[in-house]
């Protein structure tokens, strides 16, 4: 030892040199004062930014906890997380309040302190935190070796890696391997703050800050455990299609690999029932009876009567009297020219679902990489949500933007959240890709998503997913958060809504009416089918030609051709701009002007690439 | 870099012309060679133009900086031959400092500073981190604590503690007063 060193010396200097003066002589020359700035910019300039060496650590230890045997030096960022990570389960460990307790008693209980030290990293008092690791990792315990971890993550995550390795040394001879569950959750400032109200804070001269627990500090704990229903529970009835277990990510992948599909499961085929019974209000122009319009639309007495409230209420139909029916004023109002028609229909059935639900409603889609809301309906007793952040910068938070993030696959979620990085809007927020895409990921198809508080302190919101002509879509709405009792019963109601809006959309087209797409056109195939009596020309782009098409160009047609007829001799394509096709019309066989009546083909064309003011589009040949 | 805007252009030149000094005489007391601390130093930066978009958003982006900064280090040292005899860190630091003046007893001197050195090879990573930047490259406290990423008062603290083991550890006066902090390391030592 230097003490002996020195004493074994009496010949050496009498007066023993002061600090200072070995401070003094600590400096070292400056080997770099004329170094060559430029040199170092060009060189840097030159090498192609490589994946750094954290990033290669980062990769290398890519699942599960970083083993400190193998991961050294381990990257900050990883070892950052893992920290929290581990500290969330050792403080939400079924005995860690028993140890506090004892802790708190005699403070020598080694498990206790390594909850305690726990506590206080996750509440931010990472210097205290580190000296009862280190009280507890320094017994060499085996009941402390998970303080070891924590100071081998501590140390890592600020860079001192050679202090790290003194802990992975003595992790590695132990035979130490990090297991559990690995959760990456926000900690919530309440629960910061609820720690440091029993944590008394001394400072010594040596050690540092050395926090002590107060009784009662194990009340805190419960802060940290996990929430129950985070964000994505969805608060529906068991059994119903949308609730269900933690699905595996790869399964949500496999399922979104490609666009999103016809539509949103239920809502879409009740839509397609209520399509089928206004096709048959529409054969009966005089009115039908229930009975009959149950047997032509093929569904049980049971199904009809919510689906004839439903139409009634939206008006597609009208009650004549008891029992009987006619098409009603909705369906005229869908034929008008473009998409005011439609959009005149869906702000009808947006301000119903509004009145019913009690709440603002949104109709939201997914275009162009961005978050639109289409429309709305808001009124004075239920105000809108105060756009404070661009709801488009709000994707992460919103329900709406959630619930359109949960219909893209990984790779457009990925694009989206690097586009719009995730600010923390509220204490809510998930700000982590990570954990927000893991949130994602366990919502069911169909299922609603809500936000609870996370886009405005107070405003909670639901939204169900809407498949809008192979485009995400959502039904949203938003409650003020003194209302969030009324959340559950009124997302039920919206899930409700979502049926009319599906059936406008089915009925104008911009949804194909079947998602499968039928089989006679196939060119390959003899036509078995009799509607389709011109021989089929072998036409690749061809798709088939249902009888919800041709009636929505019957309709169309009713009112726009006017203006347009007198262009059109030869054959013309024919669109609107809410459709998703053009038709082709061809001169009938009898010689008179190019009719509807025979649309021999149509080709999908983007929807919104055909655009005129009148909303119709007349391509002659 | 190319599609980076020129703000975050212009911050990452700056950055790097700030540090570069400080890390480049880190990097050699651990390393030893100017080539080796050279290298370390543009993995660094090269890692960090890498990361930079992102870490213009980061609270401490200077923290960050250092753990890459000592990633690098700890890599290089690692990488090292095993037979290949390189000095200790604590060694170049003591040899640097001797040669730095031309005393009358060059010997004399290189023996306080091994002792100093060697003492300071025990403390803790941070408070090391602190002192080599506070006395070997002679930092004021603040420049040290924007180097490290903390706040003054952090450093200042470590240096306090650091004071205190290094005394015992020296078996000298611990009397370094807290104004050793503030004061010029090169000042005579109020005795």
């Amino acid at each position: 030892m230097r003490r002996r060193d020195r004493l074994e010396r009496p010949d050496g200097d009498p007066a023993p040199r002061s600090l200072a003066e070995f401070l003094a002589r600590a400096g070292v020359r400056d080997r770099y004062r004329h170094y060559d700035l430029g040199a170092a910019e060009a060189r840097l300039l030159r090498a192609t930014p490589h994946p750094s060496v954290p990033h290669r650590a980062r990769r290398r230890a890519s699942h599960g906890w970083s083993d400190p045997v193998r991961d050294r030096p381990l990257d900050a960022e990883r070892a950052r997380r893992d920290l929290k990570a581990i500290c969330l389960a050792s403080v939400c460990e079924p005995d860690a309040a028993a140890h506090l307790d004892s802790f708190t008693g005699v403070r020598t209980d080694l498990s206790g302190a390594v909850v305690f030290g726990c506590l206080l990293h996750l509440a931010g008092m990472r210097e205290g935190a580190r000296f009862w690791w280190q009280f507890a990792a320094a017994s060499g315990s085996a009941k402390a070796a998970a303080a070891a971890y924590c100071l081998f993550l501590d140390h890592s995550r600020r860079g001192e890696h050679h202090d790290a390795r003194h802990w992975a040394r003595e992790l590695g001879r132990r035979g130490y391997r990090p297991g559990g569950r690995r959760d990456l959750r926000e900690v919530r400032l309440c629960a910061q703050a609820a720690v440091l109200r029993y944590v008394d804070q001394c400072e010594d001269p040596d050690l540092g800050p050395v926090p002590l627990p107060r009784a009662g500090l194990s009340l805190a704990l419960g802060a940290f455990l996990p929430p129950p229903p985070v964000t994505v529970v969805a608060p529906t009835a068991a059994g119903r299609p949308g609730t269900g277990p933690l699905r595996h990510p790869a399964l949500t992948a496999a399922a979104r690999g490609t666009v999103v599909q016809g539509g949103s499961g239920e809502a879409l085929v009740e839509a397609r029932r209520a399509l089928a019974v206004v096709r048959v209000l529409e054969q009966h122009p005089l009115g039908v009876r229930a009975a009959q319009l149950a047997r032509e639309s093929g569904l049980a007495e049971a199904q009809l009567r919510p689906l004839l409230a439903m139409l009634c209420e939206e008006e597609y139909a009208y009650r004549l009297g008891v029992g009987a029916y006619a098409r009603g004023p909705a369906l005229d109002r869908l034929a008008g020219p473009g998409g005011h028609g439609l959009a005149g229909q869906l702000q009808r059935t947006l301000a119903l679902a509004r009145d019913s639900a009690g709440a603002a409603v949104y109709l939201s889609r997914y275009a162009g990489g961005e978050v639109h809301i289409t429309q709305m309906a808001a009124g004075p007793a239920t105000p809108p949500v105060r756009e404070w952040v661009d709801f488009r910068d709000a994707a992460h938070a919103s329900a709406v933007g959630k619930c359109l993030l949960t219909q893209l696959d990984h790779d457009r979620r990925a694009d989206h959240v690097a586009r719009h990085r995730p600010a923390r809007l509220t204490p809510q927020t998930i700000t982590d890709s990570r954990a927000l895409f893991t949130a994602l990921d366990a919502v069911a198809p169909g299922a609603p998503v809500f936000d609870l508080l996370e886009y405005s302190p107070g405003v909670v919101c639901s939204a169900v997913p809407l498949a809008m002509g192979g485009a995400a879509g959502s039904l949203a709405l938003s409650l003020p958060a003194t209302h969030a009792h009324r959340l559950r019963s009124a997302t039920e109601t919206l899930r409700r809504k979502a049926v009319p809006v599906l059936l406008a959309l089915l009925l104008t087209g911009a949804v194909p009416p079947d998602p499968a797409p039928a089989p006679a056109v196939e060119p390959g195939r003899a036509p078995d089918r009799p509607e389709t009596p011109t021989p089929a020309r072998p036409q690749p782009m061809r798709a088939p030609v249902t009888p919800e098409t041709l009636r929505h160009l019957r309709q169309l047609f009713r009112t726009p051709l006017a203006e347009a007829a007198a262009a059109p001799q030869g054959p013309h394509l024919v669109s609107d701009t809410t459709a998703g096709a053009a038709y082709l019309f061809d001169a009938a066989p009898d010689g008179d002007a190019p009719r509807l009546s025979l649309p021999h083909t149509f080709t999908s064309v983007t929807p919104g690439s055909l655009t005129r003011p009148t909303g119709l589009v007349v391509l002659g040949t | 870099m190319s599609q980076w805007d020129p703000t975050a252009r212009l911050s990452y030149w700056a950055f790097h012309a700030n540090r570069r000094p400080a890390y480049m005489r880190f990097a050699y007391l651990q390393l030893g060679s100017d080539a080796a601390a050279e290298e370390a130093v543009d993995a660094t930066f090269d890692s960090i133009m890498g990361d930079w978009l992102r870490m213009l958003h980061m609270d401490r982006l200077d923290a960050y900086a250092w753990t890459v900064l000592k990633h690098c280090l700890v890599d290089r040292q690692h990488r090292r031959h095993p037979w290949q005899q390189e000095p200790e860190p604590m060694d170049i630091s003591a040899f640097e400092a001797a040669l730095k003046e031309a005393h009358a007893d060059q010997y004399e001197v290189l023996t306080d500073t091994i002792r100093f050195y060697s003492a300071v090879s025990r403390l803790v990573e941070r408070q090391r981190d602190a002192v080599l930047l506070r006395y070997g490259l002679q930092c004021t406290p603040g420049e040290a604590a924007s180097v490290m990423g903390v706040d003054e008062a952090t450093v200042r603290s470590h240096l306090g503690q650091a004071h205190r083991r290094l005394a015992r550890l020296l078996d000298t006066t611990a009397d370094p007063p807290e104004a050793a902090g503030s004061a010029g390391p090169s000042e005579p030592a109020p005795s």
